[in-house]
């Protein structure tokens, strides 16, 4: 049963301007008759999210949102995703299966979803006229701006930047973790165009008090309470200064997608997804660390110490998650594929959290040999590295290929789950089976 | 089974049942299979709470109550201990803004819960 505001959404965006909806959702644009698709612009995409041709698509009429989408809420945002793995629809939660993550700059129809709450109306609407950034907090002079302010009063940047949920990798917990049963494929490596976190708080004048930020957005709680937050976090002041954290506007040259946060969410690379929140709306600078919901508890928190899995752990000795560990993904080719050949040409990324990847190895023996990986440098800080390797299969068979990553301060991806109570920061490393026929 | 043995009592009793007789079935609200193996089956394709959300007493309390904000897709994916539910939903309660269920109806819950999406389901 969607709320009354999920239905809203693609509804309300036709209402309110049917044509510019069906440029924006589809990039359609009707004949001078007003119907159907001028130059085809906008059919292919719309038949892809129907999943099927449109036999009489000339006769379609200008403005109209198609019946099978017409009361589809956040579903309908997530059409215009591209073979991900929906995990939950309400909130939608997707990851994206390795092989399909094979591009150096992940698609925006690729990126993985993680939301805690109800996307809100200005997604939908993609319109950012009535919204305003504000700064405040421990700064000397509490600031706001308008989408366009931000854009021009500070240096814009694009970078490539890794962003992966903090309980990648929950699925394979044993015993399970509660949360999304996230398998491998909530990683993903955008082009994000921004301004510099630190630049914006600069601006505003950062008092030496402020120890930590909090982020506060405008997606809703799932219980409908417009009094509750679905999720606050924030970062150490360090963090945020930290050049390549940005408060991004555009994503792979496009305004920021409903579901990835229009009109600007933070980009705090390297760390647990939830420090990069979308649909933000406030800033705020505190003598505290931040308390807000998922900040506290055992939210985004591991036990300060090793566990076995399975054990209770007081609330008391659990830190905040910050940094991600090194890990690495096979890409190509996908896993469980027989091939007749035996030499074979791998692929994949490695990412490493504040770090820099140094070395990815391979294996195709269970680990009993590796070899080294060719790898390329990142093309900015934060960004995830592609490597690339060619096997050769001594005999027809099943194999597995293993990828680890070592880091450039040494550290390198287990084999085992360093199990925690909450499933989060599971680096262990990829595996793909391969059946050589011949 | 990590779950203290004396809680899970109950669900034990409904775990040797279920599968004996379809007559077992009849203390729950859902509609009774006339053959209990193929219980998943049974539910009809468009049952408010999908084709998938088990059959067995409290199916519809927990559908309803856990539903209510978010998809049951979220439910489905869990496997924990009893206690481990019972704590989540003090957490649902206290942080998330759910109503707190009568202790009848909380047993009924957790019997279900702990039933069906216990730390030795499967992922699908």
């Amino acid at each position: 049963m969607p709320s009354g505001k999920q239905d809203r959404g693609l509804c309300e965006l036709y209402q309110q301007d049917p044509e510019r909806a069906d440029k924006l959702v589809f990039g359609r644009e009707a004949h001078k008759d007003r119907r159907g698709f001028l130059r085809g612009a906008g059919l292919a995409t719309m038949g892809a999210m129907l999943g099927a041709t449109i036999p009489f698509h000339r006769n379609f009429p200008a403005g109209l949102i198609p019946a099978a989408m017409a009361d589809d809420g956040e579903m309908a945002l997530f059409k215009t995703k591209d073979g991900l793995t929906l995990l939950n629809d309400r909130p939608i939660n997707a990851e994206t299966p390795p092989h399909l993550l094979d591009d150096p700059v992940t698609p925006n129809e690729r990126h993985f979803v993680r939301n805690n709450g109800i996307v809100p109306d200005i997604a939908y609407e993609m319109d950012a006229s009535d919204w305003r950034l504000k700064i405040d907090g421990e700064v000397n002079t509490p600031l706001e701006f308008s989408l366009e302010e931000l854009k021009s009063k500070f240096e814009n940047v694009t970078l490539k930047l890794q962003i992966e949920c903090g309980g990648n990798g929950r699925a394979a917990f044993n015993p399970p973790a509660r949360g999304n049963q996230w398998t491998l494929g909530a990683i993903g490596n955008a082009e994000w165009t921004g301004v510099r976190y630190a630049d914006v708080l600069k601006a505003a004048g950062v008092k030496d008090s402020a120890i930590y930020t909090a982020h506060y957005s405008l997606d809703g709680h799932l219980s409908g309470d417009p009094e509750k937050l679905p999720i606050s976090r924030g970062v150490p002041l360090a963090k945020a200064m930290e050049p390549h954290s940005i408060i991004a506007f555009a994503m792979n040259g496009e305004p920021i997608p409903a579901l990835h946060g229009f009109p600007v969410r933070t980009i705090c690379p390297g760390w647990a997804g939830s420090t990069s929140q979308k649909w933000l709306q406030r800033i705020e600078l505190r003598n505290v660390v931040h308390d807000g919901p998922k900040m506290t508890g055992t939210s985004y928190r591991v036990p300060y110490y090793p566990v076995a899995p399975g054990t209770k752990v007081d609330k008391a000795d659990f830190k905040i998650m910050e940094a991600m560990p090194v890990k690495s993904l096979i890409t190509t080719p996908q896993t469980n594929q027989t091939i007749a050949e035996r030499r074979l040409a791998l692929r994949g990324h490695a990412w490493a959290g504040d770090n820099s990847v140094s070395r990815v190895d391979i294996s195709h023996d269970f680990g009993a040999t590796w070899t080294q990986a060719d790898l390329a440098p990142p093309p900015n800080p934060y960004s995830w590295q592609t490597w690339s390797a060619e096997v050769t299969f001594p005999e027809k068979g099943y194999y597995e290929v293993w990828a680890r990553a070592t880091d450039d301060k040494g550290n390198s991806q287990p084999f085992a789950i360093n199990w925690n109570p909450k499933g989060y920061l599971n680096n262990s490393m990829h595996r793909i089976a391969v059946t050589v026929s011949a | 089974m990590l779950f203290s043995l004396e809680r899970s009592l109950p669900v034990l009793a409904f775990a040797l049942l279920l599968p004996m007789a379809g007559h077992a079935t009849e203390t729950t609200p859902a509609p009774a299979p006339a053959q209990s193996a193929t219980a998943a089956a049974a539910i009809d394709e468009d049952d408010e709470f999908g084709p998938d959300w088990p059959l067995g007493p409290g199916r519809e309390d927990t559908g309803y109550l856990c539903g209510a904000c978010h998809s049951l897709a979220i439910v489905k994916q869990q496997g924990l201990t009893r206690g481990d539910w019972d704590e989540l939903i003090d957490w649902m309660v206290e942080e998330q803004g759910m109503a707190e269920p009568e202790t009848s109806e909380r047993d009924l819950i957790l019997d279900y819960l702990a039933e069906h999406f216990n730390v030795d389901r499967v992922l699908k």
